[in-house]
Order: structure tokens, then C-alpha cells, then sequence
């Protein structure tokens, strides 16, 4: 009776949840998401120092950091140390008071740290490196090289589109019918948020594409120009690819009413900062904000840092980095509590590589696994994923002898995580992330 | 060296992009299917493994004389180094190196293999064609142009002065009516020289413009990366059209190109001289003035609906300089204009 009734329910089960399944999926793509989500990438270019992002303190660790970093070790005269606990191990961390506009969200649990994560073939152990044993990606180290893997997520110097495009790629079916870009940058073409399917815009903070042309005396000349233009926009010359041109431009006159009338979609009130990467995020906000308008339901984006190669000068000026990181990054969180969707918007920091641990002069040379943030109401926060390597040259993490960290969390790991939240099965993550195969752990958990 | 070690990118963007690509094609250009109806890989790991050890042994030009020099882009050819070169015998695409053979011997015969690649007289004149002529060109036409890509009359292979004759003088070319499908989006920069041309105008030799083409995604003589600013295989949105070009033109480089061409109108883009008087001698005359407008810019083709909404626009207008200004703007920002055809 109890076995029959346990049988019973599992079939049972297993049918509605096939049949749901299916039908989810069939909605899907005919009719597109019914939910908003939207990644949003703040690539840190020059090669950010993670090891002064996040600082071990459990005593050993600090020590062992301290006495390796020397005088790039925090706190110096401009960063000081923020406690945080990394609640999966029940260890002591502290992240430079640099971010402290983002720190808050560490004890809320809407801002995790994955650990040493960087491009890699398939796991690579120090062993395997310095034996040559395994492939790893081509040119590490080289600025260039790995701004272009860490976009495409293709450890060598071959693909034309980025990870984040491709993702969207495969999430196309769920914007329906909806037809405005589904990858935005901000800070110029970018090829992570380039697909192969799915168009990337740049669009630029404070550019609302407003047609200089269109700026004419007297008022009458210049409403019978727009007048003019949105008719000859909608006619059918019988060419196809007219047509598509005009569809384009048809688009961005809708999106610039849209960007410049807020009548119904309220403008934000909450306050960016006047940084450059401040008024990226509040651009990225500004386009999230009219999602409902729009009609799309999953949307990619990309910011910008630069001067994250700070030779001579780390101290002050990348604890001035993260200043400018944390407060944007604190007010696009707010921005999008005051959007109420708070857990359908994931952002999260890339760099082309870390930094040795050993100092270089008074700065740091090219690395390659580095710590990077994540935050969101969906982000399980508070703590640290991956594996943090162990604070020591010539140690298990290091490449070599300057505690150049060997990537224990590879992109594609990484990536993949951010793919599922996003809505991607298994196998379009696949489909996205070529060497996702190689690792065991394809979704690390943080989303 | 470690065999299997040879850097890969070269020998992959070989085939992958500037010779046969990665499916098996017929003469037509269009994809060979197997038995279960998939597409043909032309080549497998192992033989990107191997085209790769067949190019080892180069280097730079620069100060080492027999051994690396640092990255140098325009000292001149890239030099042997027999003593970095894979000895071994190699395998790929159906040719066979011999072992022992010198960084030129393997090089000379990796170019022959993918030149006398049945793909490739496909793949070079799709490619051709898109660039220069429309982005969905029939299967007849690929196949007629492949066709002189792999004779040119007098026995030669691979003569692309021939090649792009061919193409340009092809009836498929020479359509006075556009078809549904005909056409190919212009890119940034041809969009900008038409327009200048077009006005009779110039360029300044040294100008400040390499920015206002990068934010419109096409960084002029320096592409991102080796699969340059677009895909030629990239297709319109929700469209099976190919559509290269569209891969940049967004809503943002749409109005970023309605922008510039707007400043150049009204000289305010300096570095640039154009001549509008044809224009302005005619601006009292609305008809006259269409009748040149379509001249100069549509080859006398535009549609009778476009020209009667852009007259509206122009009848508007303050005085005859903005006439022209209205009638230019409007006729170069329509979708007519923006695809070559």
C-alpha cells in the first residue's frame, strides 16, 4: 500500500513535471519570459589586484600575506580593512575600504566573493603547469590576449563573439517578440556582449540617441522632418534588407522617446555618483528601467573601469579604484531596490587577470586567477566560493615562485552559474562555454 | 619540442577564416550534407594539430638573427628558424608533408593545400560577393563566380582580378530592380565615403574621425580582433536574411551615423568639403530639387511614397538652404540609401 502509494506519487509527479516542463519551455519560446532578469558585467581593465581586493584574516594567512606583500600590503596609508565573515567556512576575511559603498551588502548576503577564478582549458594543477602536462590558455599574461578570452570565454585568441552575447544567443526565444538590443555596452563596442544571433548596442551615459537633425527653427520645420521620417521608415520598398534598415532606425527614434520621456516609467531617484563607472551603472539602470516599456525580458550588460595597471603608483590609486567601483556599484543595488528587482539583476566584476601576491617594485605584475565580486537580491552572499588559494610562493595555487595564482574557478564555472540563473539548460550553457565539459562543478552555487 | 604543443591559432584561422572555413562546400557555396542531412566538418582537432606544426619555426624580423625576436608588425616578413621547426611528417586536409622538410618547404606546401581546397574557390567568392555586391547572392551566382576562381579562361587558379570582374559584371550584379532580397548594408566607412563621394566631396588626409567610427563599431584599420568588426555569416534579426553589416548597425549606431552625416551637411564636421550647389541652384523649385536629391543619391529610384513624404518636409522649410538640408538629411537616413543596391 505505502510502496503502491509512493509509486503512485512518482509517477505522477514525474508526469506533471515533464508535462510542465515541456509546456514552460513551448511558452517560451512562443511567447517569450514572463519574469525580468539582466547580467550586468563591470569589466576592471589593466588587470585587477584581487589580493587587495579581499584579504585573508585568520592570523596564519594574514601573516603569510603581510609578509609577502610587503608594501602592497593592507592597510596601507589609504586603504584601511573592512571585517567580513565568510559565513561557508566560518572564517575571518576583510575587504579593502575601498568598497565600502558595496560593503553592506556583504552582511545582508547580497555580495559574495568567488575566489581565484580565470581561463583555463581543463583543471590544472601546479604540478600539471610546471610539467606541462595540460593545455592552458594561450598567451597568459599578455593584456590584450586575455581582455579578449576573458570577454569570449575561448582560452586562445579565436571567437569573434562574448560569452554574455552568446548567452543571450541562447536566451533569445525568451524576448518573444520584443526587438531592442538584448546586449548593451556601455563603455564603447565590447565583444563581450557581442553574439551571434542577438545584436549588442553601445550606448553611451548621457547619449539618449537624440537625432541632432532633428533640431531645427522654426519648431514646424522640425516636426515636419520627424513627420517625414517616420513615414518613409514604415513604407515597403520591396527590399528585404531596406526594410531591416529602416526597422533599425524606426527602433532607435521609439527608444529615444522612451529614454527621454519618462511619463511612464518614473525617472530613478536614487543618486549615482558622478564617476565615470557611476553614470555607466545609472546608463545600465536607465535602460532596465524601461523594461516594461520595451518588452524585453533578458538583457546583458557591460561597464567599464580602466587604470587597474597601476605600475608605480597601487596604493592610493587602486584603493581610489575601488572607491569608485563600491559607490557605483552601492547605488545601482539601490537603484534597483527602488525598481523592486533587486533579485532579477545579478552584476558582478571581470578583470583580464590577477596580480602576483609578490610585489614588483611598488606595484604588482601580471597574474592570472583573481577574486571577483558578484552582487544581487539573488546572490546567496556572505560568503566566499571557490577556493582561496593558500597565501604562499611556490605553494599549491602559485604558477611559479611570485604567487602568480593558478585559477582553481574557471570563466567557464563561473559564467555557467550566471547562465543558469539567467535561464540557460545545461546544454545551451554548453553551447556557450566550450571547455565547460572539462569541469566537474558546472554551477558554483552563488546565484 | 613538445609535439603537441605548436600554437594553434594560426593554423586554425588559416582554414576557419581565410580560406575554406569549417563546413564542406559545394561549388555553389552552399553546405554539403551527409547521409543524416548534417553539415561536413572540413577538419577535426587533430588536424588543426597538425597544419599547426607544419608553421612552426618563424619569428619576427628584429635584432636576434637566429633566434625570437620580440613582436614586430612592420619590420618586414616573418623569418625562418629551422631550429624551432616540427621535423616531423604532417597530415591534413587530404596533403601530406614529408618529414624533415624546412619551415619555407612546410609552409610553401600548407598554402598550396588549402588554395587547391575544393572549398575554397566557394568560400573566397561568398565572401567577395558580400562585400561588394549583395549579402544573399543565389546559389547560380556563387557557383559562376567559383567557377572563374577556379579557372580564369587561360587555365589559372585563384586569379582574383578575374575573380572580381566577374563578380562585379555578373547579371546578378547589374539588376536596374532591386529583388526582395538584393542589397547589402553599408558598412560605416563606405556609408561615409558614399555620402562624400556622392557630394563631390573630400576628405582630409589626416583627420580626427578614427573615434566617431569606433563608437560606431568599426574602428577603421584596426578590427578587434582577427574575426574583424563582423561575421560574414552573421543573419538580420529574427530574419533568415544574411545580413552581415547589421551586426553594427544598432539602434545607437544608427543614429550615431543620422548624427555625423548631419554634421557633415552642415559643415560642422570640418575636415570635410563637400558641394551642395548643384543642390542649392534648384532649391526654389521643390520638384526640381527631389528630381536632383533622387539623382545624387538613389540612381533616380526613389519610391514615389519616400519622395512625397520628404517633399511634405521640404515644402516646410525656412528657407532654400534648409530646403536642402531637410531633402538631403531625410533621403540619406532612409533605409533606400543605407542599403547598396
Amino acid at each position: 500500500m505505502n510502496n503502491n502509494k509512493t509509486r503512485r506519487d512518482f509517477f505522477r509527479r514525474a508526469l506533471a513535471g515533464e508535462a510542465l516542463a515541456k509546456i514552460g519551455a513551448m511558452n517560451a519560446y512562443a511567447q517569450g519570459a514572463t519574469d525580468y532578469k539582466a547580467l550586468v558585467c563591470v569589466f576592471l581593465l589593466g588587470g585587477n589586484d584581487g589580493n587587495n581586493v579581499i584579504v585573508p584574516q585568520q592570523q596564519a594567512a594574514y601573516n603569510a600575506y603581510k609578509a609577502i606583500r610587503l608594501g602592497l600590503a593592507l592597510p596601507d596609508t589609504s586603504a584601511k580593512l573592512l571585517p567580513v565573515t565568510d559565513s561557508a567556512s566560518g572564517l575571518p576575511y576583510a575587504l579593502s575600504d575601498g568598497l565600502s559603498g558595496a560593503h553592506p551588502l556583504w552582511a545582508q548576503n547580497k555580495l559574495a566573493v568567488v575566489a581565484n577564478v580565470g581561463m583555463l582549458v581543463k583543471p590544472t594543477t601546479r604540478a600539471q603547469y610546471l610539467a606541462n602536462a595540460v593545455p592552458v590558455p594561450t598567451n597568459l599574461f599578455s593584456h590584450s590576449d586575455q581582455i579578449g578570452q576573458m570577454q569570449s570565454g575561448v582560452p586562445s585568441t579565436g571567437g569573434g563573439t562574448g560569452w554574455a552575447g552568446r548567452i543571450a544567443d541562447q536566451a533569445a526565444p525568451m524576448n518573444g517578440a520584443a526587438s531592442f538590443p538584448a546586449g548593451f555596452s556601455i563603455a564603447g563596442p565590447a565583444l563581450f556582449t557581442t553574439g551571434g544571433v542577438v545584436q549588442s548596442a553601445s550606448l553611451y551615459p548621457g547619449f539618449d540617441l537624440d537625432l541632432y537633425g532633428m533640431n531645427v527653427w522654426p519648431a514646424t520645420a522640425a516636426a515636419a522632418r520627424k513627420t517625414a521620417l517616420q513615414q518613409l521608415l514604415t513604407f515597403d520598398s520591396g527590399m528585404a534588407l531596406a526594410q531591416a534598415g529602416n526597422k533599425v532606425r524606426q527602433d532607435a527614434m521609439a527608444l529615444n522617446a522612451m529614454l527621454k520621456d519618462s511619463s511612464g516609467t518614473p525617472a530613478l531617484t536614487t543618486v549615482f555618483p558622478g564617476t565615470q563607472i557611476g553614470q555607466q551603472m545609472q546608463q545600465v539602470a536607465n535602460i532596465i528601467r524601461l523594461r516594461n516599456a520595451t518588452g524585453m525580458k533578458r538583457q546583458v550588460f557591460f561597464c567599464a573601469l580602466g587604470g587597474f595597471d597601476t605600475h608605480g603608483a597601487q596604493g592610493w590609486q587602486h584603493w581610489d579604484l575601488m572607491k569608485q567601483l563600491g559607490a557605483a556599484m552601492g547605488a545601482f543595488y539601490q537603484a534597483t531596490t527602488e525598481m523592486a528587482i533587486a533579485d532579477k539583476v545579478t552584476s558582478f566584476s571581470l578583470s583580464e587577470f590577477g596580480r602576483s601576491l609578490q610585489p614588483s617594485g611598488s606595484g604588482s605584475d601580471h597574474g592570472w586567477g583573481n577574486h571577483h565580486v558578484v552582487m544581487g537580491g539573488a546572490v546567496q552572499g556572505g560568503r566566499i566560493y571557490g577556493a582561496f588559494p593558500t597565501m604562499a610562493l611556490s605553494g599549491p595555487d602559485d604558477s611559479g615562485n611570485r604567487g602568480v595564482w593558478i585559477p582553481t574557478t574557471s570563466t567557464d564555472q563561473f559564467g555557467a552559474t550566471l547562465g543558469s540563473w539567467f535561464g540557460l539548460t545545461a546544454a545551451q550553457n554548453a553551447a556557450v562555454f566550450p571547455n565547460l565539459v572539462n569541469f566537474g562543478q558546472q554551477n558554483l552555487g552563488f546565484v | 619540442m613538445n609535439g603537441s604543443g605548436a600554437n594553434e591559432n594560426y593554423g586554425r584561422e588559416l582554414m576557419q577564416l581565410f580560406s575554406i572555413g569549417l563546413w564542406e562546400l559545394n561549388n555553389d557555396g552552399t553546405q554539403k550534407l551527409d547521409g543524416a542531412n548534417q553539415p561536413i566538418p572540413t577538419y577535426n582537432q587533430q588536424m588543426v594539430q597538425q597544419i599547426s606544426l607544419a608553421l612552426t619555426g618563424w619569428t619576427y624580423p628584429g635584432a636576434n638573427a637566429t633566434g625570437l625576436n620580440w613582436e614586430n608588425f612592420t619590420g618586414g616578413d616573418l623569418q625562418p628558424r629551422p631550429l624551432l621547426h616540427d621535423m616531423t611528417a604532417k597530415s591534413f586536409l587530404g596533403c601530406n608533408l614529408p618529414a624533415n622538410q624546412t619551415p619555407q618547404q612546410d609552409m610553401d606546401m600548407t598554402i598550396d593545400c588549402v588554395f587547391n581546397h575544393p572549398n575554397t574557390p566557394a568560400f573566397i567568392s561568398l565572401r567577395l560577393i558580400r562585400g561588394m555586391v549583395k549579402s544573399n547572392p543565389s546559389p547560380a551566382f556563387v557557383n559562376r563566380i567559383a567557377n572563374v576562381f577556379i579557372n580564369n579562361g587561360a587555365n589559372v587558379r585563384g586569379d582574383l582580378k578575374a575573380v572580381v570582374k566577374a563578380i562585379l559584371l555578373d547579371p546578378e550584379a547589374r539588376q536596374d530592380a532591386a529583388g526582395v532580397n538584393d542589397g547589402r548594408l553599408r558598412e560605416p566607412i563606405l556609408h561615409f565615403t558614399t555620402l562624400v563621394r556622392n557630394l563631390n566631396g573630400g576628405v582630409a588626409a589626416s583627420n580626427s574621425f578614427a573615434y566617431i567610427f569606433d563608437n560606431m563599431g568599426q574602428s577603421v584599420l584596426n578590427p578587434p580582433s582577427v574575426f574583424s568588426w563582423l561575421s560574414p555569416l552573421y543573419r538580420v534579426p529574427k530574419s533568415p536574411l544574411f545580413g552581415p553589416e547589421f551586426q553594427i548597425y544598432t539602434a545607437t549606431d544608427a543614429t550615431l551615423r543620422a548624427n555625423f552625416f548631419y554634421q557633415i551637411l552642415g559643415n560642422s564636421a570640418g575636415e570635410i568639403t563637400i558641394d551642395l550647389n548643384p543642390l542649392s541652384a534648384v532649391a526654389g523649385n521643390t520638384t526640381q530639387l527631389m528630381d536632383k536629391v533622387d539623382e545624387t543619391f538613389l540612381h533616380g529610384r526613389m519610391p514615389a511614397n519616400v519622395r512625397q513624404s520628404i517633399t511634405t518636409a521640404v515644402n516646410a522649410s525656412y528657407d532654400n538652404n534648409q530646403k536642402v538640408q531637410t531633402a538631403v538629411y531625410l533621403t540619406i537616413l532612409s533605409g533606400q540609401y543605407a542599403v547598396q543596391h
